[in-house]
């Protein structure tokens, strides 16, 4: 038997090329040059992160067989008794992303060929087009449309449509304010403007982002039937997600769910019950690559498809990670990208590369991706940026009242 | 009107005056003298709030009216974007414990009057008896009756049932290791034994601590029928809660459940659906009094009853904030107590005190509880306990990880 390679350091890099701050975490080993990348960006709170890696997972993990994921995932989650919330799981996420990368190195295989292989030879994704009247998304469309892309997700004036003139009482306190009844008014007209002036040949989509009431949700699903979505992203906050069974009465709308997920229980009644078509959780949010891929796997005895959540505050090595379990799943549906900065390539070399319609993998061993810390250096985190007041994740409606954004 | 009283910092007191490391937070306002106290503890990964409270809510409350605790309660939640996980709705506890330690102290009430009154004059609490075997079991039971209590939790070596000589496969990693059929079997003869040396005049409660497959939680369940328990806790992980409904179509043991849950989705089906007889959440882990008296309503509805988290890990404001919920709450069940010893009655004066089976409030204003900050420095918490092989990694024979 040869002696084990085992985990040496466990470090947090922090780092905002685009100004979002993205954690990662490195797995070095007891090889030398050997070592892993994982994605454990939770951009509103990385520090919460940093503070699970250094002063637990990494003492937790020193010494530990390298070649054990299943088993380091499992006991990483138990170790700290409570679980399934964001920032732990992301710290686990970090360790086991670059885990499964030290395992494509030492197999000289792309991730991808550990997970079964691929299906696909690239992955469709979706891009986002906003704009402030229905001829400025209609522009910023037909933009993405040029490029040869064949999914755009429209929006109006952000999420939730902030666009109005809201007339608050006096005293009402700071906040991302919206009207959801306006906003429900004007994504059917956007979407009525799209259809009748670029036609039926592109998949649109749309994202909620938990802007309405449940049943103001559903009535959004049933007035959008005519428009014919590709999808319906978080209709729902993630904390009334039984409404989805109403949803489903009443409106053929695939759904698309699962951005905000951090707990089994959330996603286990809406794919038995079927009542949801694309899962799209944060992977690192939900734990990393060994969770996600038995999450994809429960999936696809349903016929539900994957859509991993891919914005800009998933780091490039997420990203990468998301692309391996698209190209080695059988129910792959479609990828939500970002489109990065010239600047977060050079930071993160072997960032996945969007050419037409499809981001391909490169075919180097493991997840393909690596980071130039010294660069990644000169783009320091910041925190202020976690807590403005007037931030999105305060929303509120008109009479002040808090919104679950 | 009155201009309003607003936050003017938000810290994060560390202290283990018993060894375990707790959380508490202190909300200081623009009213000279006026604080609040909250407990925000998770142990395991105390130094996550820490991070929360000093590096995001401080700055997010800093000059924030005391009085909008519910305004509060929802955007703090919702400002990460993320929530609903151990380490930010420990954090979210502690500021909104103190924010009704704070509206008691302006009110010049106790919390339970500002959550309805109380309905009964004291909380009955359950301890925890545990034994090499079945006699030692025995006599330690007969010590809490002794001293008057009337709930009382039987246990064998340990959650799970510590065992030494076990057939372990070769080269296992360190663990702690348990026999998960062994464990069930001697449950069963436990309660045999107690029930036929000391009878059926108290009351027995026993904690699985999510150390069995799902149909072995039923068949112990079943098996325990006839021993009449008060209830059986934690039958299942967190991540298992459907299989209460097979459960509940088998036996007639009342179920207690919910300290690990962190998140509605956990708890919001076994209640409205009637598969739990007792919801028993860490209410720090939740978000605090807020969140804990709305599940509380939302129990009572269904005659499901309150049975809140009570061990050694919820330092003495967290337990203060349990018994304010208690005594105000139509639909009380039980309370899980710990027996603190005398220096923490020092570090936190006005700690509740059990007298002959019931814990007593006293009716100073707010949680009714202070911290002596000077004391509690002399206890610093020591983050090397966190992270090796403690309780947490349960294995069992082959060496494979279980969740405890």
């Amino acid at each position: 038997m040869t002696k084990p390679i085992t985990i040496t350091d466990v470090r947090c890099i922090l780092t905002a090329p685009e100004g979002l701050n993205l954690v990662v975490v490195k797995v070095e080993t007891s090889e030398p040059g050997l070592y892993g990348l994982g994605c454990a960006t939770f951009t509103q709170r990385y520090l919460m992160v940093k503070t699970a890696v250094d002063e637990y997972l990494k003492p937790f993990l020193i010494g530990k067989d390298v070649s054990r994921i299943e088993d380091i995932w499992q006991t990483s989650m138990v170790n700290s008794y409570w679980r399934n919330g964001p920032a732990l799981n992301n710290a686990i996420s970090g360790v086991d992303m670059a885990l499964w990368d030290i395992a494509g190195k030492r197999a000289n295989m792309p991730v991808y060929d550990l997970l079964g292989g691929k299906t696909r030879e690239g992955a469709a994704v979706y891009r986002h087009a906003d704009g402030k009247s229905v001829n400025e998304v209609e522009d910023n469309v037909r933009k993405y449309l040029e490029q040869g892309l064949l999914y755009v997700r429209a929006q109006m004036g952000g999420y939730g449509g902030r666009i109005h003139n809201i007339k608050s009482p006096k005293g009402a306190p700071e906040g991302a304010y919206f009207d959801p009844h306006a906003y429900m008014r004007d994504t059917v007209r956007l979407f009525e403007h799209l259809r009748s002036t670029i036609g039926n040949e592109f998949e649109t989509l749309h994202d909620v982002h938990e802007r309405l009431a449940p049943i103001e949700a559903v009535r959004l699903s049933k007035n959008l039937e005519p428009y014919r979505l590709f999808f319906l992203e978080d209709a729902l906050a993630p904390e009334q997600v039984d409404w989805f069974a109403i949803m489903r009465q009443q409106s053929a709308t695939p759904i698309a769910m699962g951005e905000l997920f951090t707990h089994p229980q959330e996603w286990l009644p809406l794919i038995q019950n079927r009542l949801i078509d694309f899962i799209r959780c944060h992977i690192s949010t939900i734990g990393g690559l060994t969770p996600a891929k038995k999450l994809a796997h429960l999936c696809e005895a349903f016929s539900i498809r994957t859509a991993w959540h891919g914005p800009g505050d998933v780091s490039p090595i997420g990203h990468a990670a998301n692309l391996h379990l698209d190209l080695s799943s059988a129910n792959f549906g479609i990828q939500e990208w970002w489109g990065p900065s010239e600047q977060i390539k050079e930071v993160f070399p072997g960032t996945p590369e969007l050419r037409g319609a499809y981001v391909y993998a490169n075919d180097k061993p493991g997840l393909g991706i690596d980071i130039d810390e010294k660069l990644a250096a000169k783009y320091p985190c910041d925190n202020t940026q976690s807590i403005r007041p007037k931030g999105w994740t305060t929303a509120r409606t008109a009479d002040g009242g808090s919104w679950r954004p | 009107m009155s201009k309003p009283v607003t936050i003017t910092d938000v810290k994060v007191i560390l202290t283990a005056p018993e060894g375990i490391n707790l959380v508490v937070i202190k909300v200081e306002t623009s009213e000279p003298g006026l604080y609040g106290l909250g407990c925000g503890t998770f142990t395991q990964r105390y130094l996550t709030v820490a991070t929360a409270v000093n590096d995001y809510l401080r700055d997010f409350l800093i000059g924030k009216d005391v009085a909008n605790i519910e305004d509060i309660w929802q955007t703090s939640q919702v400002h990460s974007s993320w929530r609903n996980g151990p380490s930010l709705n420990n954090a979210l506890s502690g500021v909104d414990m103190a924010l009704w330690d704070i509206a008691g102290k302006r009110a010049g009430m106790p919390v339970y009057d500002l959550l309805g009154g109380k309905t009964r004059e004291a909380a009955a609490v359950y301890r925890h008896a545990d034994g090499k075997d079945v006699h030692e079991v025995e006599d330690n039971v007969r010590k809490f009756m002794d001293q008057g209590l009337l709930y009382i939790r039987c246990q064998m070596g340990g959650y799970g049932g510590r065992v030494s000589e076990l057939s372990r496969a070769e080269n296992t990693p360190p663990g702690a290791y348990f026999d998960p059929h062994q464990y069930a079997r001697d449950t069963v003869k436990v309660f045999d034994h107690v029930r036929s040396a000391i009878g059926n005049d108290i009351e027995l409660l026993h904690d699985v601590h999510e150390r069995l497959a799902p149909i072995e939680a039923v068949r112990l369940s079943k098996n325990l029928q006839k021993y009449r328990l008060f209830f059986l806790e934690d039958a299942l992980a967190p991540e298992q809660v459907e299989w209460f409904k097979v459960m509940r179509q088998q036996s007639t043991t009342p179920v207690a459940m919910g300290e690990l849950f962190v998140n509605p989705q956990e708890w919001l089906h076994l209640v409205s659906n009637r598969l739990i007889d007792f919801i028993r959440c860490h209410i720090s882990t939740i978000g605090g009094i807020t969140p804990a008296k709305k599940l509380a309503h939302y129990c009572e509805g269904f005659s499901v009853r309150t049975a809140w988290h009570g061990p050694g890990d919820v330092s003495p404001v967290g337990h203060a904030a349990n018994l304010h919920l208690d005594l105000s709450s139509a639909n009380f069940g039980v309370q899980e107590w710990y027996g603190p010893s005398e220096v923490i009655h020092e570090v936190f004066p006005g700690t509740p005190e059990l007298r002959r089976g019931y814990l007593y409030p006293n009716s100073n204003p707010g949680l009714g509880i202070d911290i002596d900050e000077k004391l509690a420095a002399k206890f610093p918490c020591d983050n090397s306990k966190s992270v090796p092989n403690m309780w947490t990694t349960a294995r069992t024979r082959d060496g494979a990880s279980a969740r405890p």
